[in-house]
């Protein structure tokens, strides 16, 4: 069975290290530029003595230089592109063998259709784990010097840090592996799989979106005309620690009243996110599973 | 050859049923096959051929009944059923990216009983390339190379759904060759579903004929074809009056003609009146008037061994 | 090695179209005492039909006297048609007689085809009768 399945997802497999590829050149450049633009500022030593509270001009520049344009894009690609590759491989997996008849070959050889599928599962979602653990890698460490100064809640490093890049590409694998075994057609079962995929994004979305159960409240005591300043895109932060995410700022006297969602909550919503896109992954292929077990057709 | 009284059958059905929904695809289904038997299986689209085919090979489970080759009953999803069954589908499904090597392969990896020098002589003696992908051979290869699949696997009994449906006449009949010689050399029980009546007749010793999802006749077309005849008689000559069951009569002015099933003897006697006369029923010719009547309540038959032959009541 | 053919559209069993052409092939001197005839697998391959067809045809063979098989060799020709054909005295009478009849007939009205169709009738009365007797 281990033959069988490379040599039946071996196209898929290529692609995916060419997509690695890639990726992995893109981030080496993007990293290497970032990290020229940190080191240039003397970002590094600032950071250490004062914890960016002296530099907080420098760390504005840093980030202005490095986000600009690419931002938005880079956003698009890591929100769009893993669960589109998570579907191309899990749609023809049921759905071409339903389609083209071939089904009618590999189940009646000697190994029963259930194990049949649970081996090429496990090889399959081993090597799309591998793949997202490897784009994910290859980026956080790109994305290494502004995420010392930046914030990591949102996108774009948010969706591709953490597991939350590995878990969308098995959910758009497990919705379009279910697809494909209703609708027995491989590019049907790749829309419908990428389309279901927007449930999961909302659920994850409405769960981490507005914060509200992460949103930290705390009174900050300040003087003179940076107190004035003070305000949610102040830099450093007003709760004077690099990474937290101030979402209002409430001038009281002598003192800021801060809503933020501190830095530390990276992942606790990266597990919300993931659990997420998980939850829907394993429910979707273990109902294919179950359904082709149960379905004698 | 002989098929031994006391063996046990290659396949046996008892009450086999399927329903997909609300509707029944095969319907009250018993019947025996001795071994080393080539089979046919006839009737029209629909009437439940790849159903019963399933069955036996474990893809699809009975909603009741059920099926056993050599004895042992046939599960769904059941490594033993998959390996006592060879099958191989209509327009015989390969994956057209693989070459033929990969196809052996995969062969390979999923069935323990692989004979992998038989496969490669076979491409030898067809000068099929190994190295040549799937996608890029005639129909005729692409249906040997099935077929190969189907023979490597070296299970005891081979089904094929309308295999040569999709075939030009030179390729038909080199493929249905290779299933002689395999049968004959290693006494393969062979099942062929198909609605070409004239190929069944050359190639068939045992019949099965379905329509509606029953069966209609069963047994060995020997038994079968004695067991029937046509009679020419007058037209006023009613039904009651004829020997055995008649099974389709058609009426001209001043006579019909009468297929029945009867034995010799009894139609003999019918004969000698005046007027009347009897001639032996072809294979065609039974098997279609079997396919015109509107579908009956299934047959029973008894043991092979005894006469081996049913007839719908 | 002796290669049957078969016609599938003549109406005649295929079991009975091997025994003919062995047969056409005795009296035709093609084939003689001691020859081989090829397996029954060898027939069955080459002519794409079921093998317990050319055991039928065999075992007529050998019911006719015209061929015999032997355990691990084969089937082989034993007999000859001019073995089966009456005596000469017995053949010319038959002849004579067929002759007056054949007259008879035409006499009577009965055209080719008539004549042809009461042989046929009677010679079916006669074989169900032979069968139930």
């Amino acid at each position: 069975m281990i033959w069988v399945t490379w040599r039946q997802h071996r196209v898929q497999a290529l692609a995916m290290l060419g997509v690695f590829v890639i990726v992995a050149v893109y981030g080496l450049a993007l990293g290497l530029w970032m990290r020229s633009a940190f080191d240039s500022r003397g970002l590094g030593p600032c950071l250490t003595s004062s914890g960016g509270a002296d530099c907080g001009a420098a760390i504005s520049s840093f980030a202005r230089q490095v986000t600009g344009g690419a931002t938005l894009p880079l956003t698009l690609v890591m929100f769009a592109i893993p669960p589109i590759i998570g579907a191309v491989v899990g749609a023809p997996l049921l759905g071409q063998e339903l389609e083209r008849g071939t089904w009618q070959l590999a189940w009646s050889q000697t190994v029963p259709r259930t194990r049949w599928l649970i081996v090429k599962l496990g090889l399959v979602i081993a090597g799309l784990a591998a793949f997202g653990a490897a784009v994910t890698g290859v980026m956080t460490w790109a994305w290494g010097p502004l995420d010392l100064i930046g914030i990591r809640l949102t996108p774009p490093p948010f969706n591709f840090e953490g597991v939350s890049l590995t878990c969308s590409v098995l959910c758009g694998f497990g919705l379009a592996l279910l697809a494909g075994l209703l609708l027995r057609n491989t590019i049907g079962a790749m829309v419908a799989g990428y389309f279901a995929y927007d449930i999961p994004f909302v659920v994850s979305t409405l769960a981490t979106g507005p914060l509200h159960l992460l949103t930290a409240t705390t009174t900050v005591n300040c003087a003179g005309t940076a107190c004035s300043a003070a305000s949610t895109n102040s830099t450093p932060p007003v709760t004077g620690h690099l990474g937290d995410m101030v979402t209002s700022v409430t001038h009281a006297g002598q003192q800021l009243v801060v809503s933020y969602v501190p830095a530390s909550d990276f992942w606790p919503l990266q597990f919300i996110t993931g659990g997420i896109y998980l939850a829907f992954a394993v429910t979707a292929i273990g109902t294919a599973v179950w359904l082709l077990h149960r379905r004698t057709t | 050859m002989t098929h031994d009284v006391g063996s046990v059958p290659a396949l046996r059905a008892d009450r086999l049923g399927k329903r997909y929904g609300h509707a029944w695809g095969l319907r009250d289904c018993t019947f025996e096959v001795p071994p080393g038997s080539i089979v046919g299986l006839v009737g029209p689209n629909g009437a439940g051929k790849t159903t019963l085919l399933a069955l036996t090979v474990g893809l699809l489970a009975p909603t009741e009944g059920q099926v056993a080759v050599f004895g042992e009953r046939s599960r769904a999803q059941d490594a033993a059923t998959l390996a006592r069954v060879s099958y191989l589908a209509q327009d015989h499904p390969l994956y057209r990216g693989f070459t033929v090597a990969d196809m052996f392969r995969f062969g390979r990896s999923l069935n323990p009983s692989w004979d992998a020098g038989l496969a490669q002589a076979r491409m030898a003696a067809l000068g099929i390339p190994l190295k040549r992908k799937v996608k890029s051979l005639s129909g005729g290869q692409q249906a040997q190379v099935a077929l190969t699949m189907a023979l490597a696997k070296r299970a005891p009994m081979l089904l094929l759904d309308e295999p040569v449906a999709s075939l030009d006449p030179l390729a038909r009949l080199d493929f249905m060759r290779d299933v002689l010689a395999a049968s004959a050399e290693s006494g393969l029980t062979v099942l062929i579903a198909s609605h070409v009546i004239a190929e069944l007749e050359r190639l068939c010793d045992w019949l099965l004929v379905l329509n509606g999802g029953r069966l209609q006749l069963a047994g060995a077309v020997d038994d079968l074809l004695a067991g029937h005849a046509v009679l020419t008689v007058p037209r006023d000559a009613a039904n009651r009056s004829l020997p055995g069951r008649v099974i389709e009569r058609a009426d001209s002015d001043r006579h019909a003609a009468v297929l029945v099933a009867a034995a010799p003897g009894l139609v003999a006697t019918a004969a000698a009146r005046p007027g009347w006369a009897a001639g032996p029923a072809g294979f065609e010719q039974l098997v279609l008037a079997y396919l015109r009547r509107a579908p009956v309540a299934a047959v029973h038959p008894g043991p092979v061994g005894t006469s081996g032959t049913a007839m719908a009541s | 090695m002796f290669r049957f053919r078969l016609d599938g559209s003549s109406g005649v069993p295929p079991y009975l179209q091997l025994v003919h052409q062995v047969r056409q092939s005795l009296l035709l001197g093609y084939l003689r005492p001691g020859d081989q005839l090829p397996t029954v697998k060898e027939v069955a391959v080459d002519l794409a039909i079921n093998p317990n067809t050319v055991v039928k045809a065999y075992r007529q063979l050998e019911h006719e006297g015209l061929a015999a098989g032997r355990p691990g060799q084969g089937t082989f020709i034993t007999g000859t048609l001019a073995d089966s054909s009456p005596p000469a005295a017995a053949s010319h009478a038959l002849r004579r007689s067929l002759r007056r009849w054949l007259s008879e007939a035409a006499r009577a009205g009965l055209s080719e085809d008539a004549i042809t169709a009461l042989i046929a009738a009677v010679r079916r009365d006669t074989t169900m009768e032979e069968e139930v007797g």
